[in-house]
C-alpha cells in the first residue's frame, strides 16, 4: 500500500503545482485592481502606485508568483487586503465550521446511500421500482437553494423546531446535541442531492452485481438471499460506489458555498464569497489552492481505499 | 453403465424425477420447455443434449428454483435425497428451495471465469457454501475449504485457499467452482455447459474430473451440453432435447451407434471429427510436400520471421506475443491456424490486417510489405482482405438493415453507384443462400446462422483476394455450423480467395483447412499439410492438443473410468 501511495505522489504533488500557476495566473486575468479598490475611487494615482509598491504588485508577475508560492511552502499565507488580519487565522476559523459541515454532510450521504440501495437493490420492477426512481430523480434535481429555504422555512419558522441558521454558540464540542441541531438541517440539504446520486449508481451496481454468474453459483450452493446481497454482491459494488463517491465528495465543497450562505454558516464557503466580491486577491488564491488540495487528497485515498478493496488492483497479474 | 444406472434406478428408485416440466418466459410467443420429463439416478450421468434454444439450461435452473421472476414453471420436480422433505418442488418459495441447494444438487456453470466472485479469497468463498446450511465456525469452515480444494486435485490446496480468483488458470478455476458446489456434499452435479470455455486439454482434464468426482464420491451429474464429444466422453444416459421438447434418450451406446429420431441423426451426422489415428490409414505421399515447393498458384499472404511484442507500462517488460512467425497462404488454399487461449491466434489475424506493427520480420499481402504504409495505402491493401469474426451478433451494426450491412464495404471503397451496389448486393445475398426477403431486416431479426451468412457476404463484397477468418463458426450450433462450412468450401471453390481461418477445434479445422498452423505461446510449433499434422502429429504438444480432443463416439473415450 506505501509502495502504491508513494507511486502516486509525484502526478498528485505536480497537480499542485500546476493548478497554483493557473490559479496565480487566472486571477491576475480577472479585470479590476485592488490596489484601486483599496484606496477608493478618487484616491490619487500617486497613492496607488505606493499602494501598489506596498503590496508588491509592481513587481513582474514571476517574481510575484514564486514569492507567494515560496510563502505559502514556509506556512505564510499572507495577510488579507480587505477582509483584514492573517489568512492564516480566517481559514482557520472558516475550515472547522466547512470541515464539520461537509464532513457530517458525507457521512449522511454514505449512510443514506448504502441503506436505500440495499433495500432498493431487492425490489423487483414494477411500481414500486418506478416510485422509488421518481423520488429517487426529484432528490436529484432539486436545488440546494429551494431544499434549503424549505427547510428552514418548515422547520424553522413554523414549526421551530430547528435554529435556522449559524453555528452553534458553544462550538461543536462542549454541547454536543445543541451543535447537531444547528448541523442537522445544513448537513440534510448538502447531502441530498450527493446521497442520490451515490443511491442511483449503487443500486445499479448491486442490481449488475446480483444478476452475475458468481451470485448464482452461491445461491445454487444454497446462500441466503440476504447473505449474497450484502456479503457477496455489496463488495463486489464497492469499488465503482467508491469512484462516485471521491467526485461526489469534491462536489460537496463547492455545494457547500450556497449552503453556507442559506444557512449564514461562517465557513469557507462564505469567506470565499466575500474576498471574490471585494477581489481580496490573497485570500481568493489560498483558498482556491485549497479547494484543489482537497480535492487531490480525495481522489488520491480514493484510489488507495479503491486498491485496498479490489484484489485486481491491489494484486495485478497472475502468480 | 446404462445397465448401471437401471440398476440404481430399480434399487433405490430415481434421485431426481421431473414430470412435464414447462415454462413459459413474459412476453416470449412460445414455452422455453414444453413438456419435458427426465429422471435422474443416483451416481448415473445424464447428459442432456440440444442447440440453443432448447431448454436445456432452463430446465436445469428449473431444477434449483434459479429462474428469474419472470418465468412461469408448471410440471412436477421432485427430488428424493435424504435430508430433504420429499415434497413437489414446483411452485416452493425462495427460502424453501434453499433446503434443495447445495444438498440435493449444487450448479456448474460455463464461464469459471465469472462464476467466481472477484473481490473475495477462494476460502472464503468457499466458506460460504460450507455454512450456508450447517452452523461451521471459521476455522472448520477453512479446513473443510482446503479439503475440498485437494478433492478437486488444486495443487497446494493450503496456500490456493487464500487466492483470489483473478490469480488463478481457467481450469483451475473450473475446478474451484466445481468444489464450491461439492461443499454441502450434493446428490447431483447440475453441469451447464461445463467445458465450453475452456481449452481442449483443460476441457479433458475437467471431464475426468467429474469422472473421478462420480466414481469416488457417487455424485450424479446432470451434464447440459451441446458437444456430441463431450457426452461421449462423459455420459451414462442421453437424453436429447429440441426446442423445448423430449426428442429421444437412450444408453450413450445405444443412441450413438442406433439414433433412432432423424433430430438425433441429423445432430450425430452435423459433428465435424477429427479421424483417429486408427482410421487415418496410410501415411500421405511425402511427394505432396516438394510439389507444394513448385506450386503455380500465387501466394496471397506471407509473413516472414514476424515477432510481435505488447509494449510494457511504465517501464514494465514489454510481453512478447509471437515469436518467429513464418508462413504462407497461396490463392485457393485454406490455412488453419490453431491454439488455446493466449496462443497468439488472434495477434497474427491483427498482424495480417494492419492493425498491429510486427517488431521484427514482415508480413506481406498480395507481394505489398504492410509495414511502412501511409494509411492510405493500407487502405488499398485491405480493400483485398475481407473478414469474419466470431459473433456475428456484435459483428454486424444493430442499426443497419442487412442490405446496408452488405453494401458498407462497396460505399467505402467508391465500389460504383447506388444501382450497381443494389445489384451486388443481392447477387452477394443469392450466393450465400439468403432469401431474397432478408435484406431489408435487421440483424437481430434473423437466426445467427442467418447473421454469420450475411457477414460472409459482407466480407466477400469486393471480392478479396484473401479471407481472415477468426472463429467463424464458433458461436453456431453445430448443425449451423455444418452449414456456414460448406457455405465457405463452396465459395472458396467458386472464387479461389486465399483463408486464413483461425479456431480452437480442431475438427473443423482438419475439415475446412489444406494446411495447419500449430502455436503455442506465439511459436510455431508444427506447421504442414492438415491431414497429417491433425492426424499424426510430430511434436508432443500438437499430439497433446488432438488426443485431447473428445471424439463424438463412446467407445474411444478419453476419459478413463
Amino acid at each position: 500500500m506505501g509502495r502504491y501511495l508513494l507511486r502516486r505522489l509525484p502526478s498528485a504533488l505536480l497537480v499542485l503545482l500546476a493548478s497554483s500557476v493557473a490559479i496565480f495566473g487566472l486571477l491576475r486575468l480577472v479585470p479590476g485592481d485592488p490596489a484601486t479598490t483599496l484606496a477608493g475611487a478618487d484616491a490619487p494615482p500617486e497613492a496607488v502606485a505606493a499602494i501598489r509598491a506596498e503590496l508588491g504588485l509592481d513587481r513582474p508577475l514571476g517574481t510575484q508568483y514564486v514569492t507567494w508560492l515560496g510563502d505559502v511552502l514556509t506556512g505564510d499565507l499572507g495577510r488579507s487586503y480587505l477582509i483584514g488580519g492573517q489568512i492564516a487565522d480566517l481559514v482557520r476559523s472558516g475550515l472547522v465550521n466547512t470541515l464539520v459541515l461537509t464532513a457530517a454532510a458525507l457521512l449522511l450521504a454514505v449512510a443514506g446511500s448504502l441503506v436505500t440501495s440495499l433495500l432498493w437493490a431487492r425490489v423487483e420492477r414494477g411500481p414500486l421500482d418506478s416510485l422509488l426512481t421518481s423520488v429517487n430523480t426529484l432528490a436529484l434535481a432539486l436545488p440546494t437553494f429551494v431544499t434549503g429555504v424549505a427547510l428552514v422555512l418548515v422547520l424553522g419558522i413554523v414549526l421551530r423546531v430547528l435554529p435556522t441558521g449559524g453555528t452553534p454558540p458553544a462550538g461543536f464540542a462542549r454541547d454536543p446535541d445543541i451543535a447537531v441541531q444547528y448541523l442537522l438541517m445544513p448537513a440534510v440539504c448538502l447531502a441530498l442531492p450527493a446521497s442520490a446520486a451515490l443511491t442511483r449508481f449503487l443500486t445499479e451496481a448491486l442490481r449488475t452485481e446480483l444478476a452475475a454468474p458468481y451470485v448464482t453459483t452461491a445461491r445454487a450452493a444454497g446462500v441466503r438471499s440476504s447473505r449474497l446481497l450484502v456479503a457477496h454482491a455489496l463488495p463486489a459494488a464497492l469499488p465503482t460506489y467508491l469512484t462516485v463517491l471521491g467526485l461526489q465528495a469534491g462536489g460537496l465543497l463547492g455545494g457547500a458555498v450556497l449552503v453556507e450562505a442559506i444557512f449564514s454558516w461562517p465557513g469557507l464557503g462564505q469567506l470565499a464569497a466575500q474576498a471574490i466580491d471585494r477581489r481580496d486577491y490573497p485570500v481568493v488564491q489560498v483558498l482556491l489552492l485549497l479547494s484543489v488540495a482537497v480535492f487531490v487528497v480525495v481522489q488520491l485515498t480514493t484510489d488507495v481505499v479503491h486498491a485496498w478493496l479490489d484484489p485486481r488492483v491491489r494484486i495485478g497479474g497472475l502468480t | 453403465m446404462t445397465e448401471r444406472g437401471q440398476h440404481l434406478v430399480e434399487e433405490r428408485g430415481p434421485l431426481l424425477r421431473v414430470r412435464d416440466l414447462r415454462v413459459h418466459f413474459a412476453e416470449q410467443p412460445r414455452p422455453a420447455v414444453d413438456g419435458l420429463s427426465l429422471e435422474l439416478a443416483p451416481g448415473e450421468v445424464l447428459a442432456l443434449v440440444g442447440e440453443s434454444g432448447s431448454g436445456k439450461s432452463v430446465t436445469a435452473r428449473s431444477l434449483l428454483g434459479l429462474l428469474p421472476g419472470t418465468a412461469t414453471v408448471a410440471g412436477s420436480v421432485r427430488w428424493q435425497v435424504a435430508g430433504v422433505p420429499d415434497r413437489e418442488w414446483v411452485g416452493a418459495t425462495e427460502s424453501q428451495w434453499r433446503q434443495v441447494r447445495g444438498r440435493c444438487a449444487a450448479m456448474v456453470f460455463q464461464e469459471p471465469q465469472t462464476a467466481l466472485n472477484p473481490v473475495r479469497t477462494v476460502g472464503w468463498q468457499l466458506a460460504e457454501a460450507v455454512r450456508a446450511h450447517t452452523r461451521t465456525d471459521r476455522r472448520s469452515a477453512r479446513r473443510r475449504a482446503v479439503e475440498l480444494l485437494d478433492l478437486v486435485g488444486i495443487p497446494e490446496p493450503g496456500r490456493r485457499v487464500d487466492s483470489f480468483p483473478h490469480q488463478l488458470s481457467g481450469g483451475q478455476k473450473q475446478r474451484v467452482v466445481i468444489a464450491l458446489a461439492l461443499a454441502q456434499q450434493p446428490a447431483a452435479l447440475v453441469a451447464d455447459e461445463p467445458t465450453t470455455a475452456l481449452d481442449v486439454t483443460v476441457q479433458r482434464d475437467i471431464l475426468q474430473l467429474l469422472a473421478d468426482l462420480r466414481d469416488r464420491l457417487g455424485t450424479a451429474v446432470l451434464l447440459i451440453t451441446h458437444s456430441m464429444g463431450v457426452v461421449a466422453s462423459l455420459a451414462d444416459r442421453v437424453q436429447v432435447v429440441h426446442d423445448g421438447r423430449h426428442v429421444e434418450t437412450g444408453g450413450v451406446h445405444e443412441l450413438f451407434d442406433r439414433p433412432q429420431q432423424p433430430y438425433t441423426r441429423l445432430l450425430l451426422s452435423s459433428v465435424p471429427r477429427l479421424p483417429t489415428t486408427s482410421d487415418a490409414g496410410a501415411p500421405a505421399p511425402a511427394a505432396a510436400v516438394d510439389t507444394r515447393a513448385v506450386d503455380p498458384r500465387e501466394v496471397v499472404v506471407e509473413a516472414d520471421g514476424l515477432d510481435v511484442e505488447y509494449p510494457g507500462r511504465f517501464g514494465r517488460a514489454s510481453t512478447p506475443v509471437l515469436h518467429d512467425v513464418t508462413f504462407a497462404v497461396r490463392a485457393g488454399e485454406v490455412l488453419g491456424v490453431v491454439g488455446e487461449s493466449g496462443s497468439g491466434k488472434s495477434t497474427l489475424t491483427r498482424v495480417v490486417l494492419g492493425q498491429l506493427p510486427a517488431l521484427r520480420g514482415e508480413v506481406r499481402v498480395g507481394g505489398q510489405r504492410l509495414a511502412g504504409l501511409s494509411s492510405q495505402e493500407l487502405r488499398r491493401v485491405r480493400r483485398g482482405i475481407g473478414v469474419v469474426q466470431q459473433d456475428p451478433a456484435s459483428s454486424l451494426d444493430p442499426r443497419l438493415s442487412v442490405a446496408d450491412c452488405v453494401a458498407e464495404p462497396l460505399q467505402l471503397h467508391r465500389w460504383g453507384g447506388p444501382a450497381l451496389v443494389r445489384g451486388r448486393v443481392a447477387e452477394l445475398l443469392e450466393s450465400v443462400s439468403l432469401p431474397r426477403a432478408v435484406a431489408s431486416r435487421l440483424p437481430h431479426e434473423l437466426s445467427g446462422g442467418q447473421r454469420q451468412r450475411v457477414a460472409v457476404a459482407r466480407a466477400l463484397a469486393l471480392r478479396p483476394s484473401l479471407l481472415v477468418a477468426d472463429e467463424p463458426t464458433s458461436a453456431l450450433d453445430v448443425t449451423v455450423q455444418a452449414s456456414v462450412l460448406a457455405l465457405l468450401a463452396r465459395l472458396q471453390a467458386e472464387q479461389g480467395f486465399a483463408c486464413l481461418f483461425v479456431s480452437h477445434d480442431l475438427a473443423v479445422v482438419h475439415q475446412v483447412s489444406d494446411r495447419v498452423l500449430v502455436l503455442r505461446h506465439g511459436r510455431v510449433v508444427e506447421q504442414g499439410d492438415s491431414g497429417s499434422v491433425l492426424t499424426r502429429p510430430v511434436t508432443g504438444y500438437a499430439r497433446e492438443l488432438v488426443d485431447a480432443v473428445p471424439v463424438p463416439d463412446p467407445r474411444h473415450r478419453l476419459v478413463g473410468r
